[in-house]
């Protein structure tokens, strides 16, 4: 299979911070949406995939190249929008693109006004005086202005009104039609992943807690109710992140097929997983840990 | 120069394009208010070319830009090329401004300011350039490893002590004899040793500044300077997290 990117045991230790040993892969023309609780380490990944940050350890692939021997080729055939939309306020929206054009080789000017007049951005406005939405619209044009093979996004969609984001996800869906053009992009908005991403990975607290695709991730998990008594010996190992209450509990379980056979008829109520659930559930289980482990 | 060099050194001319007309005319301004003292004259050229060259740099900081630019095709050692780019081109402009408006005060003022007459020269233009292209390839390196304003004040910080001792250095080396001391003769310790220091580095300026052998061997010493400060930059910016 050939793969848009692969990480292998990449690891960045901040103060604080460590993303921990990392491994996985993006097969090429697809979508992987990228969770997790806010500081998983979603930011400081894509930052890594970048070279903005240096890696402590580990080695990431892109196109099959290695990120830092071949920087400028493979940053030549990626496209990207960060966290923030570091662009020069005092710029009009066209000088912003004047700056960053000659970067690139193959720079599509006609394709970027073309984009510009679909995302409805004044080219003679100053960066200044645009909301974050249109901001990121610019940031998403010019990410798409280069024929870029992989597309690193990192909450693209934050900002957005959902008419825009639809008609996003919907462009996400039309750039890998193509097989060769991949997309990654973190969000918190995990319904907008349910809707286009072939792929899933969580991060939580800087690690990798799965990396699987879409339809067997929400088919392996599932939010699951019950007696609390039910909880009783082998069968808590079933579940992560559990909440007792006093009419039963709610828990996480990570093999939805192992839950029904060993608790069928016992009374437990098995919900499709969301991936919002997903993320609430890992992140309750993250300060958790963190609690027991002060304790 | 690599492609995302010169886009760096282009991107930079652009978003400073719109302060070139008001800084030409503060830079005229300025050497019109200093225009008395030869010695503040070229020290205040120097000081607002360094602050032209760095201000690419304060507009990146003040829109985070850095990681940006990090981001886009191209590696650190580029964009540290692009900037030694951008400010040796900086300093050149400098350098001709000052030379132009040193000629155009000289041509208005006449004799009241005969000491100018001296900078429009090689002598002038060698000592303009040590300072500027000395003062920039110490500070690059500063700022590639701790960001603008850290680097600004670990280099002032730095710069201040190397110098005292640089002058106080110079003050052994030229025989007292050679110079006029003027007031820094009766100050007491290391304050009268650094004024002193100043005098006899004026009079080594004086001295030999413009003659070929002493451009030939501050042009080589600057090319080492640029290679070791482009290196440290290089260094230094790669293993910086943005």
């Amino acid at each position: 299979m050939e793969y848009a990117f692969e990480v292998n045991a990449l690891r960045k230790e901040y103060p604080g911070f460590t993303l921990r040993d990392v491994s996985f892969a993006l097969p090429r023309g697809h979508i992987m949406g990228l969770i997790g609780p806010n500081g998983a380490g979603k930011t400081t990944f894509i930052k890594l995939m970048l070279n903005i940050v240096r890696r402590t350890a580990g080695d990431i692939k892109i196109f099959g190249l290695d990120s830092l021997a071949h920087e400028e080729e493979i940053k030549s055939r990626t496209g990207f929008v960060l966290d923030e939309t570091p662009f020069y306020g005092y710029l009009k929206v066209d000088g912003v693109a004047s700056v960053i054009a000659p970067f690139y080789k193959s720079w599509d000017g006609a394709r970027f006004n073309r984009l510009c007049r679909e995302f409805e951005l004044p080219f003679r406005k100053r960066v200044n005086s645009l909301s974050r939405g249109m901001k990121m619209k610019l940031a998403l044009a010019i990410a798409l202005s280069h024929g870029a093979e992989l597309v690193l996004l990192d909450e693209p969609t934050s900002g957005l009104d959902p008419v825009f984001r639809r008609e996003l996800l919907e462009r996400l869906s039309g750039l890998i039609q193509d097989g060769r053009t991949s997309v990654l992009f973190s969000t918190h908005i995990t319904s907008d992943l349910e809707r286009v991403a072939d792929y899933i990975t969580c991060l939580r607290d800087g690690d990798l807690i799965f990396s699987a695709g879409r339809d067997e991730v929400l088919e392996k998990w599932a939010v699951v109710k019950g007696a609390t008594e039910l909880l009783a010996g082998e069968t808590a190992k079933l579940f992560r992140s559990i909440n007792r209450g006093p009419y039963g509990f709610t828990a996480l379980a990570f093999d939805k097929e192992e839950v029904r056979r060993r608790l069928a008829g016992r009374g437990v109520v098995i919900e499709r997983i969301r991936l919002d659930d997903l993320v609430f559930f890992l992140g309750q289980e993250g300060r958790q840990e963190k609690e027991a482990a002060r304790e | 120069m690599s492609k995302p060099a010169i886009a760096l050194f282009k991107k930079d001319l652009r978003i400073t394009r719109v302060l070139w007309a008001p800084m030409a005319f503060t830079y005229g301004n300025f050497l019109l208010m200093f225009r008395e003292n030869v010695w503040v004259y070229l020290a205040t050229g120097a000081c607002l070319t360094f602050v032209a060259a760095a201000t690419a740099l304060g507009i990146d900081d003040r829109y985070q830009a850095d990681p940006l630019f990090a981001a886009l095709p191209g590696t650190r050692r580029s964009l540290v090329g692009g900037r030694f780019l951008a400010w040796g081109m900086v300093t050149a402009a400098g350098l001709g401004l000052f030379l132009i408006y040193t000629a155009l005060l000289q041509a208005a003022f006449g004799e009241r300011v005969p000491r100018l007459t001296s900078l429009v020269s090689g002598k002038g233009a060698t000592a303009f350039l040590a300072g500027t292209l000395l003062t920039g390839l110490i500070f690059l390196p500063f700022n590639f490893r701790f960001g603008l304003w850290r680097g600004m004040w670990l280099f002032t910080a730095a710069g201040f002590g190397l110098s005292i001792i640089a002058l106080n250095a110079i003050v052994r080396l030229v025989p007292p004899s050679a110079y006029d001391a003027g007031s820094a003769a009766s100050l007491p310790g290391a304050v009268g040793s650094t004024g002193r220091g100043l005098r006899a580095l004026a009079w080594l300026i004086e001295r030999y500044m413009g003659r070929p052998d002493v451009i030939a061997a501050s042009a080589v010493v600057l090319a080492f300077l640029v290679y070791l400060s482009y290196r440290l930059s290089v260094r230094f910016y790669r293993n910086r997290d943005l």
